[in-house]
């Protein structure tokens, strides 16, 4: 069925105030790092490894390249600390960032070596976990298998409109700031993300049934 | 509204699945759903596949991810410095005084050399054509005489007497 609740206009107004906020408060934290401030790189760190993790993990499909690819991406954040400008946005410079790396590895068809097996030993030690929200062995199974299906999905996506999805879809970042990281116009991102979702609907079809 | 469908202006599909309209582009488009099977169609499979992708959890990320990265951070820092300190070191060992001060020393010593190189005559052609045959001539003479002495000495050697130079060319 149709989902017709949208969000009231002053839900959105206070929400956009708050991104608003936050995109300055990012801004103002890189300008200490650049002044040396260490704690600050510390907040910033703790605020977007998160969604460059997921981003990247989605666009690579392995979670130990993503992780090193996300160390490398706030590497160079650290790096070019005493350069930074407050130009554009800081979270679409990070994820420019991230979206090079990704693309380039992509690219250099790293993608065959190393897929991460599910019994996987994660850096830490630990055993990768699979959450099982539902009582029965076969429902899980079938969840994770819907599961693959999506990741699959997505990974078949062409580089650029993957990182267009993702970045559309679980950053919400709006049309300007994705072209803006993929250094592209506005209706090459709308573009990209058409082809991408009209791809992924024929893919998913049998979902919504 | 226009159609967006048939119109290929397909933002405003996205933008409903995302729930990123507004009241009235909200109330507009769903106004449209009632009258638009194509567009009805699409919106639902649009939505079907926004909660697919909410569906997908990521592993999270792992609990020592900061200190690896503070780590390579502080592995670059001190190969940083560690670079900088040997060259450090090498200066000092062959300058170990500050070079600063020999800078006008340096400039001067340059300037003098320029002014020297300039200054040497070039050099001499070892023959003119005048002078040719009979500077051959000289030195064959010369060469000769010289040989003549080297055999006087040798000899006087041999007969146990100190070579007198002014009697090698009397040979």
């Amino acid at each position: 069925m149709l989902n017709d609740a949208q969000p009231s206009s002053s839900d959105r107004v206070s929400k956009d105030m708050e991104a608003v906020a936050a995109l300055e408060r990012d801004a103002e934290l890189m300008i200490r790092v650049r002044e040396g401030d260490g704690a600050s790189f510390a907040l910033l760190l703790e605020r977007h490894r998160g969604p460059v993790h997921h981003f990247l993990l989605r666009m690579v499909q392995n979670q130990p390249v993503a992780e090193e690819l996300a160390q490398e991406v706030f590497l160079r954040v650290y790096r070019s600390r005493g350069t930074y400008e407050p130009t554009a946005k800081f979270t679409t410079w990070l994820f420019r960032i991230a979206t090079h790396l990704a693309l380039n590895w992509i690219r250099d068809g790293r993608r065959e070596r190393g897929l991460e097996r599910l019994d996987a030993v994660l850096p830490d030690g630990g055993n990768r976990q699979v959450r099982d929200h539902r009582p029965s062995v076969e429902q899980s199974l079938v969840r994770e298998a819907r599961l693959g299906e999506i990741r699959q999905a997505i990974d078949s996506l062409p580089a650029k409109q993957r990182a267009a999805v993702l970045m559309h879809k679980y950053e919400e970042m709006e049309y300007s700031q994705i072209a803006a990281t993929l250094r592209c116009s506005e209706s090459a991102v709308k573009s990209l993300l058409f082809r991408a979702y009209e791809a992924l609907r024929a893919r998913l079809a049998h979902f919504a049934s | 509204m226009r159609c967006p469908s048939a119109n290929d202006e397909l933002e405003i599909l996205l933008d409903h699945a995302a729930g990123k309209l507004n009241a009235q582009a909200a109330r507009e488009f769903t106004a449209h759903l009632q009258v638009c099977g194509a567009c009805r169609d699409l919106a639902a499979a649009q939505q079907s596949l926004w909660k697919a992708l909410d569906s997908l959890e990521e592993t999270p990320i792992s609990p020592d991810f900061n200190r690896r990265l503070y780590a390579r951070i502080e592995a670059e820092e001190n190969s940083r410095s560690f670079a900088s300190r040997w060259v450090g070191s090498l200066t000092a060992r062959w300058f170990p005084f500050s070079w600063r001060p020999l800078m006008p020393a340096a400039a001067v010593c340059a300037t003098l050399a320029a002014a020297l190189f300039l200054q040497i005559p070039a050099p001499r052609p070892l023959m003119t054509a005048e002078e040719g045959p009979v500077q051959i001539q000289a030195q064959k003479i010369d060469a000769d005489q010289v040989e003549r002495a080297l055999d006087d000495l040798d000899m006087l050697k041999q007969l146990g007497t100190p070579a007198r130079p002014e009697n090698a060319g009397s040979m």
